[in-house]
């Protein structure tokens, strides 16, 4: 399958071009990479599961890694394994302690309380701080659930009662010891925030918990409503941390403006940050975990997509998370780096402004719109600019997504676009639009560097050539987009959404949900909601994969939006950086800990 | 002369007023929402529910009356606190104290550059009218006038990092704390300041410096056998430089708002980056007051170069 492939430009942009070329006139040492340069080595690429097991990773070219990430892996929902995944060990025999891991990425939070925050600006810098009662395993890219505060788990028979024995003697940042009544305080605050505090997981959870308790000081319950499908997985994310209950109170249960966040029992803690510089930390020497962190400390430059590729490119950094598709090419030239793919959170998508009545409520001019989008040749023409890959209704590589194969005969996503340009003219002319539609108001997220104002007005140009669609593009900025959105002024917009979760429960409800937190359609179909209950309440992984496949059919006819791309993210690291992991089950708002990253300089 | 710079500075007062206004105002009117920004990343957003986000506006004070919150503005500036930003809650005083050392020294180098270079060429230009050298030198000034600085700077750090994987140093880095650094920090943004500036410079150096070279007190001094160097840096020079002192202080002004954009493309966490990303995360406290500092700025410069007339001159007197 090559269509997954993200190539390598075959030019610099413009702006790089010139200094390039410059440079290769004086010196003779910037050459443009090209294809050939690039292409895979008959020896095959390094793997991420090499990659996670810290050794010394060859130079891997982007193609070669592309190839490897499209490899369909069918990653299933988390889930705990019973017995296998509970007494893992994150020690690295290799592993060496000592030195400070400078890191390129961000850091800008707005404030300090995870809970409160939906962002990867805020979860980059500060899980490192903090432990949740589980975690997704580092180790095997997030793909199952291990203990973390917790010393194992049980559930009852009938599936409502879990059990989190703790364990004994953990100590937070400040000295004093974690007990339940800590974990009670962090999760009351998470499933019934009191007045004034925002808990942004909670419609994941509340709707589920019956209620949690701490029967004795090492032990934590949660009562489940019903059975769920998903509880673990929800629970166990990164963004569910402990705090010591005395913070909480100290604050009336709100953070966001204790600089730092207070103490976590985190295999890091907090020294300093400056908004636009950076967020140091320094190692929890009475972390629970004998033996790690194996690093002094992380320092985390807070820097925008431009500056993390200059500063990786520098070497003025170890790691560079998110950096362009050019500079992974550039570093790809630098002997003894390394890079690769983690999944990315968040889809490229289309909305349509259905309270606003005709046309947009009408699910024939939707899928009309769904079939001409050509998702393939809009990749094609971004290429180089930022990662991506073409997706349905789920992010890419798990269970609940379609294989390449499915997926290159579905309606909307073929790569011969004349049977769907022929059935959207048919449904456009059955719903009344024959002629087209005027003055359409496409409103595109603008302020990111280069994105879905990329994209934008190639999707014009499609709409207007197969539909007779003419919009007006605006590209609203500053939050402006976003809250267009929540208002509902615009006709069509084009941005992107993001989840915590990689599973249904959580994006195929925020999504498309009736009500769901990142449902810009304001879409609603009962029969739809009705299966997401089921898929909630189901506890048989492969049960759950057929009622999303139901699901999806709905949505395939109904278009509530129209996907185009799930993003990747490209990370590059010097190959003296150790442990670095993948993270095809966590996605960038999970596994940021940094306890099994070493140094060996 | 303290009459005079007296009577100044209260005419600053309405000026200081009408820029309070005009930037509150516009910050209200500029689209944009705080809270979307802040519940959004590269990679997605989420919708608060009503509640939560009446409540976040609330603990932000933007459900207060404008008048009410233009009155809290104006007391944070006269405690000169200058407020909290709606992000983290950093003090506006902090930053501008951490990052506005960084921002002066990129300006004042700058002009120190321009003065460099374009005071030489300008002289040259003159001197030598009309010959190739004076075409250079003109072709050159028009060349980095037109040339966007924002560009030139994107273009320095593109040769430097794909050539020879340089990058100056990253954050702030006082020249007390590490001079080195601070200096590879600085120069870059100055130096591309200061072309464009230069090219101001030179023009009007050669511009004042061709009239008093026609001037009959020149024609004395070359007539008494002075030699040509002298007669233009003790005699001509001396006259023809306060037009270019005028235009510096203006062009001090400017600078600072010309590091807003080259900051950013090389990097550099002054104060202009941090207004362009105090918009980008509408944060009106931020862009209130540093927009504020920038203006007080502007009008301290004109009053020292107005009172600089007197030093340089002293056919001019203020009464």
């Amino acid at each position: 399958m090559t269509h997954r492939l993200l190539k390598i430009p075959k030019n610099m942009v413009v702006a790089a071009l010139i200094p390039m070329l410059l440079m290769a006139a004086a010196c003779g040492t910037a050459e443009t990479p090209t294809p050939e340069s690039v292409a895979p080595s008959a020896d095959g690429g390094q793997t991420p599961a090499a990659a996670s097991a810290g050794e010394q990773t060859p130079v891997v070219r982007i193609r070669e890694i592309a190839v490897a990430t499209e490899i369909p892996t069918a990653i299933p929902t988390p889930v705990a394994a019973a017995g296998d995944t509970r007494a893992v060990s994150l020690l690295n025999p290799n592993a060496k302690q000592g030195g400070t891991l400078r890191v390129a990425s961000i850091a800008d939070t707005a404030h300090y309380d995870m809970m409160q925050s939906a962002t990867a600006y805020t979860a980059e810098p500060m899980s490192q701080q903090y432990n949740g009662v589980l975690r997704y395993n580092p180790l095997d890219g997030g793909n199952s659930i291990i203990p973390d505060l917790a010393e194992d788990w049980t559930v009852s028979e009938d599936n409502l009662t879990w059990t989190f024995p703790l364990r004994e003697g953990v100590k937070f940042h400040d000295g004093s010891i974690m007990t339940s009544e800590d974990v009670l305080a962090s999760w009351s605050r998470i499933i019934d925030p009191p007045e004034g505090v925002t808990s942004l997981r909670q419609d994941l959870l509340a709707p589920i918990v019956d209620g949690i308790e701490a029967p004795d000081p090492l032990t934590f319950q949660v009562r489940l409503k019903q059975p769920s499908g998903f509880f673990l997985g929800a629970f166990a994310v990164e963004w569910n941390v402990i705090h010591p209950k005395k913070t909480l109170e100290e604050n009336n249960f709100d953070l966001r403006q204790l600089k730092g966040g207070g103490p976590g029992t985190g295999p890091f803690k907090f020294v300093d940050f400056t908004q636009g510089e950076t967020w140091e930390t320094e190692r929890h020497t009475e972390y629970f975990v004998d033996g790690l962190p194996y690093l002094d400390g992380v320092t985390i430059f807070s820097v925008q997509t431009a500056q993390r590729d200059a500063l990786c490119i520098a070497n003025q950094v170890d790691f560079c998370w998110n950096i362009s598709p050019e500079a992974v090419a550039e570093m790809n030239d630098i002997p003894a780096t390394s890079n690769h793919i983690w999944q990315g959170v968040a889809a490229n998508a289309m909305w349509f402004n259905i309270e606003k009545g005709a046309p947009w409520d009408d699910p024939r001019v939707r899928r009309a719109i769904h079939l001409i989008t050509d998702r393939w040749a809009i990749m094609e023409a971004t290429e180089g600019l930022f990662g991506k890959v073409v997706v349905d209704w789920s992010p890419p590589n798990m269970a609940f997504s379609p294989t390449d194969e499915v997926l290159l005969t579905k309606p909307g996503f073929t790569i011969d676009k004349s049977a769907d340009i022929a059935e959207a003219k048919a449904l456009m002319a059955e719903a009344g639009y024959a002629e087209g539609i005027k003055d359409v108001d496409f409103s595109v997220r603008g302020g990111w560097a280069p994105r879905e104002d990329v994209m934008a007005p190639i999707v014009q140009e499609m709409l207007r050539v197969h539909l007779n669609i003419e919009s007006n593009l605006r590209a609203p900025q500053g939050g402006q987009w976003q809250e267009d959105m929540r208002t509902g002024i615009f006709d069509i917009g084009l941005g992107s959404i993001g989840t915590n979760l990689m599973d249904p429960s959580d994006y195929g409800t925020n999504f498309y949900k009736t009500g769901g937190a990142q449902n810009l359609s304001r879409w609603s179909n009962p029969e739809f909601d009705a299966i997401m209950d089921q898929i909630d309440a189901e506890l048989d992984p492969a049960k759950r994969v057929a009622l999303w496949q139901q699901a999806t059919e709905i949505l395939d006819r109904e278009v509530p939006m129209a996907p185009h791309h799930w993003r990747i993210i490209f990370n590059a690291w010097y190959d003296y950086v150790g442990g670095v992991v993948e993270k095809s089950g966590c996605g960038i708002y999970n596994c940021n800990r940094y306890d099994t990253v070493w140094l060996d300089r | 002369m303290q009459t005079y710079i007296l009577r100044r500075l209260l005419l600053s007062v309405p000026a200081i007023f009408v820029i309070t206004v005009i930037i509150f105002a516009a910050m209200r009117i500029l689209p944009g929402d705080v809270l979307a920004v802040m519940f959004s990343d590269e990679d997605g957003f989420r919708m608060l529910r009503e509640a939560d986000r009446e409540r976040l506006l609330e603990s932000l004070g933007l459900n207060d009356p404008l008048w009410k919150q233009y009155v809290n503005w104006m007391g944070d500036v006269f405690t000169l606190k200058l407020g909290e930003s709606f992000w983290r809650g950093d003090t506006v005083m902090e930053t501008i104290t951490h990052r506005g050392p960084l921002t002066a020294e990129i300006a004042i180098l700058a002009i120190i550059f321009a003065w460099i270079i374009g005071l030489p060429v300008g002289i040259l230009a003159a001197v030598k009218q009309n010959s190739f050298g004076d075409y250079v030198a003109r072709f050159f000034s028009i060349l980095f006038l037109a040339i966007p600085n924002f560009w030139l700077g994107t273009l320095i750090v593109l040769v430097l990092l794909l050539g020879w994987h340089y990058k100056a140093p990253f954050g702030v880095i006082h020249i007390w704390e590490d001079p080195w650094a601070n200096l590879q920090i600085v120069w870059g943004p100055a130096l591309v300041l200061a072309l464009s500036q230069a090219a101001y410079v030179a023009r009007m150096a050669r511009s004042t410096l061709l009239e008093v070279l026609r001037d009959d007190y020149i024609r004395t001094a070359r007539a008494k056998g002075l030699a040509e160097r002298w007669v233009i840096l003790r005699h001509a020079l001396r006259n023809a430089i306060l037009p270019v002192i005028t235009l510096s202080g203006v062009l001090l002004g400017f600078l600072l708002g010309g590091s807003v954009v080259v900051e950013k493309a090389f990097g550099v966490p002054g104060l202009g980056s941090t207004l362009v990303v105090a918009f980008t995360e509408r944060d009106y406290v931020v862009i209130q007051n540093l927009v504020l500092l920038y203006g007080l700025i502007f009008v301290v410069l004109n009053l020292l170069v107005d009172i600089s007339y007197a030093f340089f001159d002293p056919r001019i007197r203020y009464s």
